[in-house]
């Protein structure tokens, strides 16, 4: 038995928000 | 970015998942990003003792044709943004 291996994307990251988000975040 | 760098995040970045979006996230003090599922895979196994060559390798047990220079051109970003430091061998 051999284990799925997930399909490869790209890997990647964009961001989308400020300071003020970063706050309500964490 | 060598095959030998061993990347980490830097002190001032949090990697983190946002159940309620279902979304890996990057906070810095400055900044919120969001990461797809293979960045935050990449990202997880930045540690600072895995080398690049280490985390491709690591990768390939768990995706299909995992492309070295996709994980290089990506961490490299990363160090621009100052998300990541590196530490050569």
């Amino acid at each position: 038995a051999q284990p799925e291996l997930a399909a490869w994307e790209t890997p990647d990251f964009e961001e989308v928000g400020c300071a003020a988000e970063v706050t309500m975040y964490v | 970015m060598h095959p030998s760098s061993r990347p980490e995040l830097t002190s001032h970045v949090r990697l983190t998942f946002d159940r309620v979006r279902e979304q890996h996230l990057l906070l810095t003090p400055e900044a919120v990003s969001v990461l797809n599922p293979t960045g935050a895979a990449v990202l997880e196994l930045c540690d600072g003792r895995r080398s690049v060559a280490e985390i491709v390798q690591e990768l390939r047990g768990r995706y299909q044709q995992v492309a070295a220079d996709e994980v290089a051109r990506f961490l490299t970003r990363l160090v621009g943004k100052r998300y990541l430091e590196v530490r050569d061998a």
